[in-house]
Protein backbone atom coordinates (compact mmCIF):
# COMPACT_ATOMS: atom_id res chain seq x y z
CA UNK A 1 0.00 0.00 0.00
CA UNK A 2 3.15 2.38 1.14
CA UNK A 3 4.47 1.74 -2.45
CA UNK A 4 1.04 2.21 -4.15
CA UNK A 5 1.04 5.82 -2.48
CA UNK A 6 4.39 6.76 -3.09
CA UNK A 7 4.27 5.94 -6.90
CA UNK A 8 0.40 7.57 -7.23
CA UNK A 9 2.59 10.74 -5.35
CA UNK A 10 5.10 10.66 -7.57
CA UNK A 11 3.37 10.67 -11.29
CA UNK A 12 1.17 13.82 -10.08
CA UNK A 13 4.03 15.60 -9.18
CA UNK A 14 6.31 14.75 -12.27
CA UNK A 15 4.53 12.46 -14.87
CA UNK A 16 6.91 10.46 -17.33
CA UNK A 17 4.59 9.67 -19.65
CA UNK A 18 1.05 9.71 -20.37
CA UNK A 19 -1.64 6.47 -21.97
CA UNK A 20 -2.97 7.21 -25.29
CA UNK A 21 -5.48 5.10 -27.84
CA UNK A 22 -5.57 1.27 -27.10
CA UNK A 23 -3.14 -0.59 -29.58
CA UNK A 24 -3.81 -4.12 -28.18
CA UNK A 25 -7.02 -4.83 -26.93
CA UNK A 26 -7.37 -8.76 -25.72
CA UNK A 27 -10.51 -10.09 -24.06
CA UNK A 28 -12.14 -13.18 -22.75
CA UNK A 29 -9.76 -15.46 -24.56
CA UNK A 30 -10.13 -18.88 -24.06
CA UNK A 31 -8.38 -21.82 -25.79
CA UNK A 32 -8.89 -25.87 -24.72
CA UNK A 33 -7.43 -29.06 -26.23
CA UNK A 34 -9.92 -31.88 -26.10
CA UNK A 35 -11.80 -31.13 -22.43
CA UNK A 36 -8.11 -29.65 -21.24
CA UNK A 37 -8.41 -26.05 -20.92
CA UNK A 38 -5.22 -24.43 -21.17
CA UNK A 39 -5.83 -20.73 -21.42
CA UNK A 40 -8.92 -19.28 -18.90
CA UNK A 41 -10.44 -15.88 -19.88
CA UNK A 42 -7.19 -13.52 -20.87
CA UNK A 43 -7.64 -10.53 -20.76
CA UNK A 44 -4.95 -7.23 -21.71
CA UNK A 45 -4.94 -3.96 -22.57
CA UNK A 46 -2.22 -2.47 -24.44
CA UNK A 47 -1.92 1.57 -24.69
CA UNK A 48 0.22 3.57 -26.28
CA UNK A 49 2.56 4.90 -24.49
CA UNK A 50 3.80 8.83 -25.05
CA UNK A 51 6.41 9.92 -23.32
CA UNK A 52 6.58 14.23 -23.76
CA UNK A 53 9.27 14.90 -26.64
CA UNK A 54 10.37 11.54 -27.34
CA UNK A 55 9.36 8.86 -30.14
CA UNK A 56 9.17 5.56 -27.51
CA UNK A 57 7.44 2.20 -28.25
CA UNK A 58 6.92 -0.47 -26.09
CA UNK A 59 8.38 -3.35 -24.67
CA UNK A 60 6.59 -5.71 -22.87
CA UNK A 61 7.37 -9.35 -21.03
CA UNK A 62 5.46 -12.23 -20.62
CA UNK A 63 6.86 -14.29 -18.10
CA UNK A 64 5.22 -17.70 -17.32
CA UNK A 65 6.17 -21.57 -16.58
CA UNK A 66 6.89 -23.85 -19.16
CA UNK A 67 3.49 -25.35 -20.61
CA UNK A 68 1.53 -22.80 -19.06
CA UNK A 69 0.26 -21.40 -22.73
CA UNK A 70 2.87 -18.61 -23.72
CA UNK A 71 3.31 -19.84 -26.81
CA UNK A 72 -0.60 -20.55 -27.97
CA UNK A 73 -0.79 -17.17 -26.37
CA UNK A 74 1.07 -15.66 -28.48
CA UNK A 75 -0.25 -17.77 -31.51
CA UNK A 76 -3.58 -16.13 -30.83
CA UNK A 77 -2.06 -12.86 -30.18
CA UNK A 78 -0.33 -12.98 -34.08
CA UNK A 79 -3.85 -14.37 -35.69
CA UNK A 80 -2.18 -17.66 -36.42
CA UNK A 81 -4.26 -19.84 -33.39
CA UNK A 82 -8.27 -19.20 -33.58
CA UNK A 83 -9.07 -18.88 -29.57
CA UNK A 84 -12.22 -20.69 -28.70
CA UNK A 85 -14.08 -17.97 -27.31
CA UNK A 86 -13.08 -14.16 -26.91
CA UNK A 87 -10.96 -11.78 -29.20
CA UNK A 88 -8.01 -9.88 -30.03
CA UNK A 89 -8.05 -6.27 -31.53
CA UNK A 90 -5.25 -4.86 -32.70
CA UNK A 91 -4.46 -1.24 -34.29
CA UNK A 92 -2.14 -2.26 -37.18
CA UNK A 93 -1.62 1.64 -37.85
CA UNK A 94 -1.94 2.49 -34.24
CA UNK A 95 -5.09 4.27 -34.67
CA UNK A 96 -8.05 2.09 -35.23
CA UNK A 97 -8.79 -1.30 -34.13
CA UNK A 98 -9.46 -4.70 -35.93
CA UNK A 99 -10.00 -8.31 -35.17
CA UNK A 100 -5.52 -9.27 -35.89
CA UNK A 101 -5.26 -11.37 -39.01
CA UNK A 102 -2.16 -13.45 -39.37
CA UNK A 103 0.53 -11.31 -41.18
CA UNK A 104 -0.35 -7.63 -38.62
CA UNK A 105 1.73 -9.03 -36.30
CA UNK A 106 5.32 -10.24 -36.49
CA UNK A 107 6.58 -13.20 -34.87
CA UNK A 108 10.04 -14.10 -34.28
CA UNK A 109 9.76 -17.95 -33.09
CA UNK A 110 11.45 -19.93 -31.00
CA UNK A 111 15.12 -21.26 -32.50
CA UNK A 112 14.74 -18.25 -34.87
CA UNK A 113 13.29 -18.98 -37.70
CA UNK A 114 14.41 -18.29 -41.36
CA UNK A 115 14.47 -19.45 -44.72
CA UNK A 116 17.17 -21.60 -45.08
CA UNK A 117 17.15 -21.35 -48.69
CA UNK A 118 17.65 -18.18 -48.94
CA UNK A 119 20.75 -16.35 -47.71
CA UNK A 120 20.70 -13.38 -44.99
CA UNK A 121 20.25 -10.89 -47.73
CA UNK A 122 17.86 -12.45 -49.73
CA UNK A 123 15.81 -13.44 -46.30
CA UNK A 124 16.07 -9.81 -45.41
CA UNK A 125 14.64 -8.69 -49.17
CA UNK A 126 11.87 -10.92 -48.90
CA UNK A 127 10.43 -9.07 -45.95
CA UNK A 128 10.85 -5.86 -47.83
CA UNK A 129 8.88 -7.36 -50.34
CA UNK A 130 6.27 -8.28 -48.66
CA UNK A 131 6.39 -4.41 -46.99
CA UNK A 132 5.80 -3.39 -50.53
CA UNK A 133 9.56 -2.34 -51.24
CA UNK A 134 10.86 -3.15 -54.73
CA UNK A 135 13.30 -5.56 -55.30
CA UNK A 136 16.11 -2.57 -55.45
CA UNK A 137 14.87 -0.49 -52.23
CA UNK A 138 14.26 -3.57 -50.33
CA UNK A 139 18.05 -4.97 -51.03
CA UNK A 140 19.17 -1.26 -49.89
CA UNK A 141 17.69 -1.45 -46.83
CA UNK A 142 18.41 -4.82 -46.21
CA UNK A 143 21.91 -3.97 -46.51
CA UNK A 144 22.21 -1.00 -44.07
CA UNK A 145 20.01 -2.74 -41.38
CA UNK A 146 22.61 -5.49 -41.57
CA UNK A 147 25.78 -2.51 -41.38
CA UNK A 148 24.50 -0.72 -38.67
CA UNK A 149 23.77 -3.99 -36.47
CA UNK A 150 27.53 -5.68 -37.22
CA UNK A 151 26.30 -7.96 -39.82
CA UNK A 152 27.27 -6.99 -43.12
CA UNK A 153 29.72 -9.21 -43.47
CA UNK A 154 26.98 -12.29 -42.79
CA UNK A 155 25.01 -11.11 -46.15
CA UNK A 156 25.68 -13.52 -48.60
CA UNK A 157 25.84 -16.91 -45.26
CA UNK A 158 22.99 -19.23 -45.41
CA UNK A 159 21.11 -19.21 -42.07
CA UNK A 160 22.50 -22.96 -41.59
CA UNK A 161 25.81 -20.99 -41.24
CA UNK A 162 25.24 -17.96 -38.27
CA UNK A 163 25.84 -18.94 -34.89
CA UNK A 164 22.23 -18.59 -32.80
CA UNK A 165 22.91 -14.81 -31.74
CA UNK A 166 23.78 -14.07 -35.60
CA UNK A 167 20.36 -16.39 -36.63
CA UNK A 168 18.00 -14.67 -33.81
CA UNK A 169 19.17 -10.43 -35.28
CA UNK A 170 18.89 -11.30 -38.46
CA UNK A 171 15.14 -13.04 -37.31
CA UNK A 172 14.28 -9.34 -36.11
CA UNK A 173 15.77 -7.49 -38.85
CA UNK A 174 13.29 -9.55 -40.97
CA UNK A 175 10.87 -8.23 -39.05
CA UNK A 176 12.14 -4.79 -39.42
CA UNK A 177 11.99 -5.01 -43.27
CA UNK A 178 8.15 -6.01 -42.89
CA UNK A 179 7.86 -2.91 -41.05
CA UNK A 180 5.08 -4.60 -38.26
CA UNK A 181 3.92 -2.14 -35.60
CA UNK A 182 3.75 -5.43 -33.59
CA UNK A 183 6.52 -7.87 -32.64
CA UNK A 184 5.91 -11.24 -30.57
CA UNK A 185 9.29 -13.18 -29.91
CA UNK A 186 8.76 -16.26 -28.13
CA UNK A 187 12.14 -16.65 -26.37
CA UNK A 188 14.48 -14.24 -27.68
CA UNK A 189 17.11 -15.21 -25.44
CA UNK A 190 17.18 -18.67 -25.25
CA UNK A 191 20.75 -20.15 -26.05
CA UNK A 192 22.41 -17.07 -26.25
CA UNK A 193 26.24 -16.44 -24.79
CA UNK A 194 26.41 -13.40 -22.50
CA UNK A 195 27.66 -11.40 -25.31
CA UNK A 196 24.81 -12.00 -27.69
CA UNK A 197 22.77 -11.27 -25.64
CA UNK A 198 23.60 -8.24 -25.06
CA UNK A 199 23.45 -7.57 -28.74
CA UNK A 200 20.20 -8.84 -28.89
CA UNK A 201 18.76 -6.78 -26.02
CA UNK A 202 20.25 -3.84 -27.40
CA UNK A 203 18.59 -4.42 -30.88
CA UNK A 204 15.23 -5.10 -29.40
CA UNK A 205 15.31 -1.32 -27.45
CA UNK A 206 16.54 -0.07 -30.46
CA UNK A 207 13.83 -1.48 -32.30
CA UNK A 208 11.06 -0.18 -29.96
CA UNK A 209 12.12 3.01 -29.86
CA UNK A 210 12.34 3.11 -33.69
CA UNK A 211 8.07 3.92 -33.86
CA UNK A 212 5.88 5.39 -31.57
CA UNK A 213 3.28 2.98 -32.02
CA UNK A 214 6.20 0.04 -32.02
CA UNK A 215 5.70 -2.59 -29.25
CA UNK A 216 7.51 -5.60 -28.56
CA UNK A 217 5.97 -8.75 -26.94
CA UNK A 218 8.18 -11.38 -26.04
CA UNK A 219 8.59 -14.11 -23.39
CA UNK A 220 11.60 -15.43 -21.55
CA UNK A 221 12.57 -17.57 -18.86
CA UNK A 222 15.53 -15.33 -18.31
CA UNK A 223 13.83 -13.28 -15.62
CA UNK A 224 16.91 -10.98 -16.00
CA UNK A 225 17.37 -10.55 -19.03
CA UNK A 226 13.77 -10.20 -19.65
CA UNK A 227 13.14 -7.30 -16.60
CA UNK A 228 16.20 -5.67 -18.02
CA UNK A 229 14.67 -4.80 -21.40
CA UNK A 230 10.98 -4.57 -20.38
CA UNK A 231 8.48 -1.52 -19.38
CA UNK A 232 6.05 -4.01 -18.63
CA UNK A 233 6.06 -7.39 -17.07
CA UNK A 234 2.84 -9.77 -17.24
CA UNK A 235 2.74 -13.12 -15.47
CA UNK A 236 1.35 -16.04 -16.70
CA UNK A 237 0.09 -18.67 -14.71
CA UNK A 238 -1.72 -21.30 -13.46
CA UNK A 239 -3.53 -21.69 -9.75
CA UNK A 240 -3.23 -24.72 -7.61
CA UNK A 241 -5.27 -26.59 -4.84
CA UNK A 242 -3.41 -27.74 -1.87
CA UNK A 243 -3.07 -31.39 -3.37
CA UNK A 244 -1.07 -29.54 -5.96
CA UNK A 245 -3.57 -29.93 -9.04
CA UNK A 246 -4.44 -27.36 -11.46
CA UNK A 247 -7.43 -25.41 -10.27
CA UNK A 248 -6.99 -22.57 -12.93
CA UNK A 249 -5.03 -23.20 -15.83
CA UNK A 250 -2.92 -20.26 -17.54
CA UNK A 251 -4.32 -16.62 -17.14
CA UNK A 252 -2.62 -13.30 -16.18
CA UNK A 253 -1.58 -13.38 -12.59
CA UNK A 254 -0.04 -10.09 -12.27
CA UNK A 255 0.52 -7.22 -14.27
CA UNK A 256 3.61 -5.27 -13.36
CA UNK A 257 4.47 -1.60 -14.75
CA UNK A 258 8.04 -1.38 -14.66
CA UNK A 259 7.87 2.73 -15.72
CA UNK A 260 5.80 3.20 -12.31
CA UNK A 261 8.40 1.33 -10.35
CA UNK A 262 11.23 3.25 -11.57
CA UNK A 263 12.90 0.37 -13.10
CA UNK A 264 12.40 0.70 -16.83
CA UNK A 265 13.72 3.82 -18.88
CA UNK A 266 16.65 4.10 -16.54
CA UNK A 267 20.33 3.38 -18.51
CA UNK A 268 22.05 1.82 -15.21
CA UNK A 269 18.53 -0.31 -14.67
CA UNK A 270 21.52 -3.52 -13.30
CA UNK A 271 22.53 -1.33 -10.35
CA UNK A 272 19.31 -0.39 -9.17
CA UNK A 273 18.68 -2.04 -5.46
CA UNK A 274 14.84 -1.95 -7.03
CA UNK A 275 16.01 -4.02 -10.10
CA UNK A 276 17.33 -6.59 -8.06
CA UNK A 277 14.27 -6.89 -5.63
CA UNK A 278 12.07 -7.37 -8.28
CA UNK A 279 14.37 -9.97 -9.94
CA UNK A 280 14.14 -12.13 -6.45
CA UNK A 281 10.28 -11.65 -6.12
CA UNK A 282 9.52 -12.68 -9.49
CA UNK A 283 11.70 -15.69 -8.64
CA UNK A 284 9.99 -16.69 -5.75
CA UNK A 285 6.44 -16.50 -7.58
CA UNK A 286 7.66 -19.02 -10.41
CA UNK A 287 8.20 -21.84 -8.04
CA UNK A 288 4.05 -21.49 -6.84
CA UNK A 289 2.87 -21.05 -10.49
CA UNK B 1 50.50 -42.19 -32.97
CA UNK B 2 49.85 -40.58 -36.42
CA UNK B 3 48.90 -44.14 -37.59
CA UNK B 4 47.02 -44.74 -34.09
CA UNK B 5 45.19 -41.47 -34.68
CA UNK B 6 43.66 -42.62 -38.15
CA UNK B 7 43.13 -46.35 -36.96
CA UNK B 8 41.30 -44.50 -34.50
CA UNK B 9 38.99 -42.66 -36.90
CA UNK B 10 37.47 -45.48 -38.45
CA UNK B 11 35.48 -46.10 -34.94
CA UNK B 12 35.11 -42.66 -34.37
CA UNK B 13 30.80 -42.08 -34.35
CA UNK B 14 30.23 -39.47 -37.48
CA UNK B 15 34.18 -38.86 -38.10
CA UNK B 16 35.51 -37.99 -40.74
CA UNK B 17 38.13 -39.81 -42.69
CA UNK B 18 41.57 -38.59 -43.70
CA UNK B 19 41.21 -39.22 -47.73
CA UNK B 20 43.96 -41.55 -47.62
CA UNK B 21 42.64 -43.55 -44.96
CA UNK B 22 39.08 -43.70 -47.20
CA UNK B 23 40.43 -44.16 -50.27
CA UNK B 24 42.22 -47.27 -48.62
CA UNK B 25 39.84 -48.46 -46.96
CA UNK B 26 37.71 -48.54 -50.25
CA UNK B 27 40.25 -50.29 -52.30
CA UNK B 28 40.70 -52.95 -49.73
CA UNK B 29 36.64 -53.88 -49.84
CA UNK B 30 36.76 -53.66 -53.40
CA UNK B 31 39.99 -56.47 -53.21
CA UNK B 32 38.08 -58.54 -50.21
CA UNK B 33 34.94 -58.74 -52.83
CA UNK B 34 37.26 -59.90 -55.74
CA UNK B 35 38.44 -62.86 -53.48
CA UNK B 36 35.58 -63.57 -51.82
CA UNK B 37 33.90 -63.31 -55.27
CA UNK B 38 36.68 -65.43 -57.50
CA UNK B 39 36.82 -67.93 -54.43
CA UNK B 40 33.35 -68.89 -54.27
CA UNK B 41 33.19 -68.82 -58.69
CA UNK B 42 31.20 -71.66 -59.53
CA UNK B 43 28.17 -72.55 -61.26
CA UNK B 44 26.21 -69.27 -60.50
CA UNK B 45 28.82 -67.03 -59.54
CA UNK B 46 31.30 -66.64 -63.03
CA UNK B 47 34.92 -65.74 -62.23
CA UNK B 48 36.15 -62.40 -63.59
CA UNK B 49 37.85 -63.20 -66.35
CA UNK B 50 34.37 -65.00 -67.87
CA UNK B 51 32.09 -61.71 -67.14
CA UNK B 52 34.60 -59.54 -68.84
CA UNK B 53 34.76 -62.12 -72.26
CA UNK B 54 31.02 -61.93 -71.72
CA UNK B 55 31.00 -57.76 -71.48
CA UNK B 56 32.95 -58.31 -74.94
CA UNK B 57 30.90 -60.44 -76.61
CA UNK B 58 27.61 -58.33 -75.36
CA UNK B 59 29.10 -55.25 -76.53
CA UNK B 60 30.81 -56.37 -80.06
CA UNK B 61 28.57 -58.84 -81.29
CA UNK B 62 25.45 -58.64 -79.40
CA UNK B 63 25.03 -54.33 -79.48
CA UNK B 64 25.01 -54.00 -76.21
CA UNK B 65 25.63 -50.40 -76.37
CA UNK B 66 22.10 -49.99 -78.42
CA UNK B 67 20.22 -51.68 -75.59
CA UNK B 68 22.60 -49.48 -72.79
CA UNK B 69 20.81 -46.79 -74.87
CA UNK B 70 17.46 -47.84 -75.05
CA UNK B 71 16.94 -48.34 -71.53
CA UNK B 72 18.79 -44.97 -70.68
CA UNK B 73 16.18 -43.21 -72.96
CA UNK B 74 13.28 -44.95 -71.42
CA UNK B 75 14.77 -44.47 -67.98
CA UNK B 76 15.13 -40.60 -68.29
CA UNK B 77 11.12 -40.42 -70.13
CA UNK B 78 9.96 -42.49 -67.18
CA UNK B 79 11.87 -40.61 -64.82
CA UNK B 80 10.67 -37.09 -65.99
CA UNK B 81 7.20 -37.94 -65.79
CA UNK B 82 7.92 -39.45 -62.42
CA UNK B 83 8.75 -35.84 -61.12
CA UNK B 84 6.44 -34.05 -62.89
CA UNK B 85 3.26 -36.37 -61.53
CA UNK B 86 4.89 -37.12 -58.14
CA UNK B 87 5.91 -32.84 -57.41
CA UNK B 88 2.27 -32.04 -58.69
CA UNK B 89 0.48 -34.55 -56.60
CA UNK B 90 2.63 -33.91 -53.26
CA UNK B 91 2.78 -30.38 -53.30
CA UNK B 92 -0.84 -30.11 -53.99
CA UNK B 93 -0.99 -32.80 -50.98
CA UNK B 94 -0.86 -29.38 -48.68
CA UNK B 95 -4.02 -28.83 -49.23
CA UNK B 96 -6.58 -30.95 -47.81
CA UNK B 97 -8.87 -31.33 -50.66
CA UNK B 98 -6.19 -33.10 -52.34
CA UNK B 99 -4.64 -34.91 -49.73
CA UNK B 100 -6.72 -38.26 -50.55
CA UNK B 101 -5.88 -38.62 -54.24
CA UNK B 102 -2.11 -38.49 -52.58
CA UNK B 103 -2.31 -41.08 -50.03
CA UNK B 104 -4.17 -43.34 -52.39
CA UNK B 105 -2.06 -42.96 -55.58
CA UNK B 106 0.96 -43.88 -52.59
CA UNK B 107 -0.54 -46.75 -51.64
CA UNK B 108 0.21 -48.08 -55.04
CA UNK B 109 3.30 -49.42 -54.44
CA UNK B 110 1.75 -52.28 -53.10
CA UNK B 111 0.71 -53.42 -56.27
CA UNK B 112 2.86 -55.53 -58.08
CA UNK B 113 3.74 -54.44 -61.44
CA UNK B 114 2.88 -58.47 -62.53
CA UNK B 115 -0.58 -58.32 -63.52
CA UNK B 116 -1.25 -54.72 -63.20
CA UNK B 117 0.42 -55.10 -66.98
CA UNK B 118 -2.82 -56.03 -68.32
CA UNK B 119 -4.01 -53.30 -67.87
CA UNK B 120 -1.21 -50.87 -68.92
CA UNK B 121 -0.93 -53.01 -72.28
CA UNK B 122 -4.61 -52.42 -72.71
CA UNK B 123 -4.32 -48.57 -72.20
CA UNK B 124 -0.82 -47.88 -73.90
CA UNK B 125 -0.42 -51.07 -76.35
CA UNK B 126 2.24 -52.88 -76.46
CA UNK B 127 5.37 -50.53 -77.26
CA UNK B 128 7.43 -47.71 -75.83
CA UNK B 129 4.58 -46.11 -73.79
CA UNK B 130 3.47 -48.76 -71.96
CA UNK B 131 7.49 -49.22 -71.16
CA UNK B 132 7.13 -45.81 -70.14
CA UNK B 133 3.77 -45.84 -68.32
CA UNK B 134 4.34 -49.56 -66.11
CA UNK B 135 7.83 -48.22 -65.46
CA UNK B 136 6.20 -44.56 -64.31
CA UNK B 137 4.17 -45.95 -62.30
CA UNK B 138 6.24 -48.34 -60.37
CA UNK B 139 8.65 -45.57 -59.29
CA UNK B 140 6.09 -42.69 -58.59
CA UNK B 141 3.96 -44.72 -56.21
CA UNK B 142 7.54 -44.91 -54.37
CA UNK B 143 8.88 -41.42 -54.74
CA UNK B 144 5.33 -40.34 -54.06
CA UNK B 145 5.36 -41.72 -50.50
CA UNK B 146 8.64 -40.36 -49.97
CA UNK B 147 7.33 -36.55 -51.07
CA UNK B 148 4.01 -36.93 -49.63
CA UNK B 149 5.52 -37.64 -46.05
CA UNK B 150 8.27 -34.78 -46.65
CA UNK B 151 5.30 -32.32 -47.42
CA UNK B 152 2.82 -33.50 -44.63
CA UNK B 153 5.54 -33.06 -41.94
CA UNK B 154 6.38 -29.53 -42.62
CA UNK B 155 6.18 -28.10 -39.63
CA UNK B 156 3.13 -25.76 -38.60
CA UNK B 157 6.02 -23.20 -36.91
CA UNK B 158 7.35 -22.74 -40.20
CA UNK B 159 3.88 -22.22 -41.97
CA UNK B 160 3.26 -20.19 -38.98
CA UNK B 161 6.76 -18.04 -39.81
CA UNK B 162 5.59 -17.20 -43.32
CA UNK B 163 2.00 -16.73 -42.41
CA UNK B 164 3.28 -13.76 -39.79
CA UNK B 165 5.48 -12.21 -42.73
CA UNK B 166 2.79 -11.49 -44.90
CA UNK B 167 3.16 -14.06 -47.61
CA UNK B 168 0.30 -15.11 -49.73
CA UNK B 169 -0.82 -18.75 -50.06
CA UNK B 170 0.87 -19.08 -52.96
CA UNK B 171 4.14 -17.54 -51.72
CA UNK B 172 4.04 -19.62 -49.05
CA UNK B 173 3.71 -22.75 -51.51
CA UNK B 174 6.70 -21.61 -53.39
CA UNK B 175 8.62 -20.51 -50.41
CA UNK B 176 7.84 -23.47 -47.52
CA UNK B 177 6.78 -26.13 -49.81
CA UNK B 178 8.49 -26.16 -53.00
CA UNK B 179 11.84 -24.10 -52.15
CA UNK B 180 12.06 -24.89 -48.59
CA UNK B 181 11.67 -29.34 -49.37
CA UNK B 182 13.61 -28.64 -52.23
CA UNK B 183 16.95 -30.58 -51.01
CA UNK B 184 15.39 -33.00 -49.41
CA UNK B 185 12.94 -33.49 -52.82
CA UNK B 186 16.54 -34.57 -54.47
CA UNK B 187 17.72 -36.29 -51.91
CA UNK B 188 14.31 -39.01 -52.14
CA UNK B 189 14.40 -38.46 -55.92
CA UNK B 190 18.37 -39.89 -55.85
CA UNK B 191 16.84 -43.23 -53.46
CA UNK B 192 13.87 -43.59 -55.37
CA UNK B 193 15.42 -42.91 -59.17
CA UNK B 194 17.89 -46.25 -58.07
CA UNK B 195 14.23 -48.07 -57.80
CA UNK B 196 13.87 -47.32 -62.06
CA UNK B 197 17.11 -49.34 -62.87
CA UNK B 198 15.31 -52.38 -60.39
CA UNK B 199 12.28 -51.94 -62.22
CA UNK B 200 13.40 -51.36 -65.91
CA UNK B 201 14.31 -55.32 -66.20
CA UNK B 202 11.11 -56.46 -65.10
CA UNK B 203 9.02 -53.74 -67.52
CA UNK B 204 11.60 -54.82 -70.71
CA UNK B 205 11.04 -58.10 -69.80
CA UNK B 206 7.84 -57.56 -70.00
CA UNK B 207 7.13 -55.84 -73.57
CA UNK B 208 10.68 -57.60 -74.88
CA UNK B 209 11.33 -55.00 -77.62
CA UNK B 210 14.78 -54.18 -76.90
CA UNK B 211 16.91 -52.64 -74.10
CA UNK B 212 19.00 -53.83 -71.53
CA UNK B 213 16.37 -55.60 -69.72
CA UNK B 214 15.35 -57.75 -72.93
CA UNK B 215 18.84 -58.61 -73.33
CA UNK B 216 19.07 -59.76 -69.09
CA UNK B 217 16.37 -61.86 -70.11
CA UNK B 218 17.73 -63.45 -73.20
CA UNK B 219 21.02 -64.10 -71.35
CA UNK B 220 19.06 -65.73 -68.58
CA UNK B 221 17.02 -67.96 -70.61
CA UNK B 222 19.72 -69.69 -71.89
CA UNK B 223 21.81 -69.94 -68.85
CA UNK B 224 24.66 -67.86 -69.79
CA UNK B 225 25.14 -66.76 -66.71
CA UNK B 226 28.64 -64.74 -67.13
CA UNK B 227 26.19 -62.73 -70.25
CA UNK B 228 24.03 -62.17 -66.80
CA UNK B 229 26.38 -61.14 -64.15
CA UNK B 230 27.92 -58.95 -67.35
CA UNK B 231 24.36 -57.20 -67.57
CA UNK B 232 23.96 -56.67 -64.27
CA UNK B 233 27.67 -55.30 -63.69
CA UNK B 234 26.21 -52.93 -66.29
CA UNK B 235 23.23 -51.96 -64.64
CA UNK B 236 24.94 -51.33 -61.60
CA UNK B 237 28.06 -49.03 -62.83
CA UNK B 238 24.72 -47.06 -64.91
CA UNK B 239 23.27 -46.76 -61.24
CA UNK B 240 25.85 -45.40 -59.34
CA UNK B 241 26.77 -42.88 -62.56
CA UNK B 242 23.22 -41.53 -61.85
CA UNK B 243 23.52 -41.82 -58.30
CA UNK B 244 26.58 -39.53 -58.45
CA UNK B 245 24.78 -37.57 -61.30
CA UNK B 246 22.16 -36.42 -59.07
CA UNK B 247 24.26 -36.03 -55.82
CA UNK B 248 26.45 -33.48 -58.30
CA UNK B 249 22.93 -32.07 -59.13
CA UNK B 250 21.53 -31.70 -55.42
CA UNK B 251 25.08 -29.80 -54.27
CA UNK B 252 24.10 -27.35 -57.33
CA UNK B 253 20.82 -26.87 -56.86
CA UNK B 254 20.71 -26.92 -53.01
CA UNK B 255 24.01 -25.38 -51.88
CA UNK B 256 22.41 -24.35 -48.34
CA UNK B 257 21.92 -28.29 -47.35
CA UNK B 258 25.84 -28.83 -47.82
CA UNK B 259 26.98 -26.11 -45.99
CA UNK B 260 28.93 -26.37 -42.73
CA UNK B 261 27.65 -25.25 -39.92
CA UNK B 262 28.86 -22.00 -38.00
Amino acid sequence: MQFRRNIRIKDIIMPKYKETNTLMHISNVNLAFGPHLILDNINLEIKDIVEPGKVRGQIRCILGPSGVGKTLLFRIMAGLLEPDSGEVLIAADGETLHPVKAGDVGVVGQHYPLFEHLSVLDNLILGGKTAGLSKAEAKDKSMELLDRFGLANWFNFWPKQLSGGQRQRIAILQQVMVKRMFIIMDEPFSGLDPKALHKVIELIRELAASHEFQTILFTTHDISAGVQVADFVHILGREFNAAGEVVRPGHFLEHMNLIDQGIAWQSNIRELASFQRLINTLEDKFDNI
Amino acid sequence: MDIKKQLSSLVTIKGDLPVQVKYGLYALYILLFVILWESAAGVAIRPFSEIFESLGVLWFEKGLAVDIGQSLQLNLVALASTITLTLITSYLSIFPFWRPIAFAISKGRFLGLLGLNFIFIELFGLGFEMKVALLTFGITVFYLTSMYSIVQEIPESKLDYARSLGLSKGQIVWQVVIRGTADQMLETLRQNAAIGWMMITAVEGIVKSGGIGDLLWNSNKHFDRGEVLAIIFCILAIGIFQDIFLKTMKKIITPHAISEKH
